[in-house]
């Protein structure tokens, strides 16, 4: 892969996954894998993070015996959610427009 | 995850509890068939402790132009992630050194910049104190002492963006040794 990944990215990622259901951890790097190269800890200290500015919350459900930790986007996490899909799309549009020549430099 | 455990001994046991839990249940949910690609992909327990007191730091750095303490903070990070690293990992080895070297300079300067806020705030008293009786010399301390106030707080700042890119830069390092992001 040419083009680095970074962090901002990621989260804008896993919002977006969050935002069509609640996940968690395991899964969620699963998901995310099929679309970026992660490794198993990656998603560890985004996760943190995003929880620490109110973008997450988690909660608790017992699966087989366990305990399975939930990650579910809050409506800040949204609100950012949204944010970044518009940041995605102006930035998309222009990288485009170099490479498809509409930009004359 | 006993050495893991271990490893993370330098954090306050609630976050060192909580990066433990997300672990167990990681290889829970990897389950037997997939356990072995978790480890292999992990690295070692120095590894994922090295990493995540990386994280810590570039948090703390991040923080730390508004707030010295977090800078200090930062450092602490730096140093504990550096010595959690598993010795294989190639570059650490050559870069400890001059890392510490800047952590050095860095909180030197720190020193020096506290001293030039406090100058400046002496500088500032010291020209209330003449106010009524020297009243020009006094306006001349006022404004010696906004320009030390000035440039103290832009050292901070500068020491703030250093600490955080340096930060990044080490969990970068980790990254990709241990096979973080690719590419």
């Amino acid at each position: 892969m040419l083009f680095s990944i970074n962090s901002g990215l990621l989260d804008a990622c896993v919002l977006a996954i969050l935002s069509r259901g609640d996940e968690y951890g395991y899964r969620l790097t699963q998901e995310v894998k099929q679309v970026m190269d992660i490794s198993e800890s990656t998603l560890y200290p985004v996760l943190r993070r995003l929880l620490k500015n109110g973008w997450l919350s988690t909660y608790d459900e017992p699966w087989q015996g366990r305990n399975r930790r939930y990650y579910r986007i809050t409506g800040e996490g949204l609100t950012q959610h949204k944010l970044y899909v518009q940041e995605w799309k102006e930035y998309r549009a222009r990288i485009d427009g170099i490479f498809g020549g509409d930009i004359q430099t | 995850m006993n050495e893991l455990r271990e490893r993370l001994d330098r954090l306050p046991s609630d976050e060192r509890e909580e990066a433990l839990a997300y672990y167990e249940e990681y290889f829970d949910e990897a389950g037997v068939d997939h356990e072995q690609d978790v480890i292999r992909e992990l690295g070692s327990p120095a590894s994922v402790a090295s990493r995540i007191y990386a994280d810590r730091a570039v948090k703390a750095a991040r923080a730390s132009p508004h707030n010295p303490r977090k800078g200090l903070s930062a450092i602490w990070f730096i140093l504990l992630a550096i010595f959690a690293a598993p010795l294989a990992l190639p570059a650490i080895a050559g870069l400890i050194g001059v890392v510490i070297a800047i952590l050095a300079t860095i909180f030197g300067i720190g020193i020096a910049a506290i001293a030039l806020l406090v100058g400046g705030l002496v500088t500032f008293i010291s020209g209330f104190v003449g106010l009524f009786s020297m009243p020009a010399t006094a306006l001349v301390m006022f404004g010696a002492a906004f320009i030390l106030w000035g440039i103290g707080k832009i050292i901070f700042a500068i020491m703030g963006a250093v600490l955080s890119l340096m930060s990044q830069f080490i969990s970068w390092l980790f990254d990709r040794s241990a096979g973080g992001y690719h590419g």
